[in-house]
């Protein structure tokens, strides 16, 4: 076999895949040439890195006109959710899969089961709350998250943490904690600590989940992106939506780095 | 359960499928079309046929999957047969080299690959990608066998790595050449 056909073997195994046929004669005599030539072991490298390249770009696409969104109520004939009229209901469950930019990251750390959902409480919709008082209301709790309460997890809608936070290498506190964004307002935030490993160094962080429609200036960000990072004194955020919520990640000055490569996967060279 | 509040249930279903899932639908969209527009369009095709067919949705949690691979299907059968180019195998195709790879390249690079590759190598490619499915829910959403899903995978991201290596001076000087083979794919599974 050689170097091209051993690339070519492995590139078409499916990253999820690896694992179960690592084992198979021919899988294992493609690592063997790749192994054995630094060249080769290079290109595969490279192969690896462009596959991971391309999946966070395919994702970062234009967002919706929010025009599309009433052609779509408007064609179905459904009365626009956003009436006044209309029960929103529980939102649906994503079971994501495990993609491959997550396939070769450690399994580690993982939030439980319970870490899964989280809820939003129902109730009379507060004075909205901008990206900066979220921000600001993380600061004041990132290093005593714990004394917020928790969530309670009966009533309410159901989301899910962001895509990639789940079943990464990001370890992500399984109990939300609940935060208030309004004055004497019940708990509409979720707040999960979280903490993820980069070169041997701890790297904590919290994340702060709400309703996009509780807030007066949604971020316009559909992904983690810390190339749209803002700051506050020492710390560092990316502030993002998926669906119907949006997402805070709060780290410390220097780190957003760290949780990038998480949500990314390691190159097995 | 009364017909009225079936009809309801069904209409809470839909509305939370296009709250949930309309923006990426839309992004998938617009990674198979290339085209704002064009994508507005799959979407809106993509909800009016989940709207007929939403008895055959048997679990609300894969309404996602669900959703995106209509929107495949909506996107195949409006275009136009697929471009099909010379009898090129991938044989014949130079792999850019490591320090290639390691270039830079940026949303509207990709999307311009992505146009370059014939539809039915882009339905494949953007579903590894964007929608992360196994080889074996691709070559069931599009019924093709696994063999060709695994064939035509291979040939797209060769394609792809090709253009956005070198973008420019390869794809001036490789015109006219494709590795897409009519007749060459793989069909075992």
């Amino acid at each position: 076999m050689n170097s091209r056909e051993a690339l070519d073997i492995l590139d078409r195994i499916h990253p999820d895949d690896l694992d179960a046929v690592a084992d198979e004669e021919s899988v294992r005599a493609a690592l063997e040439v790749v192994a054995a030539d630094e060249g080769t072991a290079r290109l595969r490298a490279a192969h690896i890195g462009f596959d991971k390249r391309v999946s966070q770009l395919i994702t970062r696409t234009p967002a919706p006109t929010d025009d599309l969104r009433v052609r779509l109520f408007d064609s179905l004939g459904l009365a626009d959710a956003s009436s006044s009229a209309v029960t929103i209901d529980e939102p649906i469950r994503v079971v994501h899969r495990r993609g491959f930019l997550r396939a070769f990251a450690a399994a580690a750390g993982v939030a439980g089961a319970a870490g899964l959902g989280l809820w939003l409480r129902n109730r009379p919709k507060p004075t909205p709350v901008t990206i900066d008082g979220l921000r600001e209301r993380g600061v004041a709790v990132f290093d005593d998250v714990t004394s917020l309460p928790l969530m309670d997890d009966e009533a309410g809608p159901v989301t899910l943490l962001p895509h990639g936070w789940l079943g990464g290498a990001i370890a992500v506190a399984s109990e939300p904690r609940g935060l208030a964004i309004g004055e004497g307002e019940p708990a509409s935030a979720a707040v999960y600590e979280f903490a993820v490993m980069d070169r041997g160094r701890r790297v904590r962080g919290v994340l702060i989940a709400v309703p996009t429609s509780e807030l007066a200036n949604p971020p316009a960000l559909q992904f983690f992106d810390p190339g749209g990072a803002d700051y506050t004194g020492p710390f560092d955020s990316v502030a993002w939506f998926e669906g119907r919520t949006t997402y805070v990640c709060l780290v410390r000055d220097g780190d957003l780095g760290a949780i990038e490569s998480a949500l990314s996967f390691a190159v097995p060279v | 359960m009364s017909a009225a509040s079936e009809h309801e249930s069904r209409d809470g279903l839909l509305r939370r499928m296009v709250e949930e899932f309309y923006a990426r639908v839309y992004g998938f969209a617009f990674r198979l079309t290339g085209s704002k527009a064009d994508a507005e369009d799959v979407t809106q095709q993509t909800f009016l046929q989940a709207q007929r067919k939403l008895d055959q949705l048997r679990d609300p949690a894969s309404a996602q999957s669900w959703l995106f691979t209509i929107a495949r299907n909506v996107f195949l059968k409006t275009r136009k047969k697929a471009d099909r180019h010379g009898d090129v195998s991938l044989e014949s195709v130079a792999e850019p080299s490591a320090d290639e790879l390691a270039a830079d390249f940026d949303e509207e690079a990709l999307q311009r690959a992505l146009g370059e590759l014939p539809d039915e190598y882009r339905a494949v490619l953007v579903s590894y990608y964007f929608h992360e499915l196994s080889y074996k829910d691709i070559a069931e959403t599009l019924e093709i066998p696994m063999g060709t899903v695994m064939s035509r995978l291979s040939r797209a991201k060769a394609s792809l790595r090709r253009t956005l290596a070198t973008e420019g001076a390869v794809t001036a000087g490789r015109a006219g050449e494709s590795e897409f083979p009519v007749e060459a794919e793989e069909e075992s599974s």
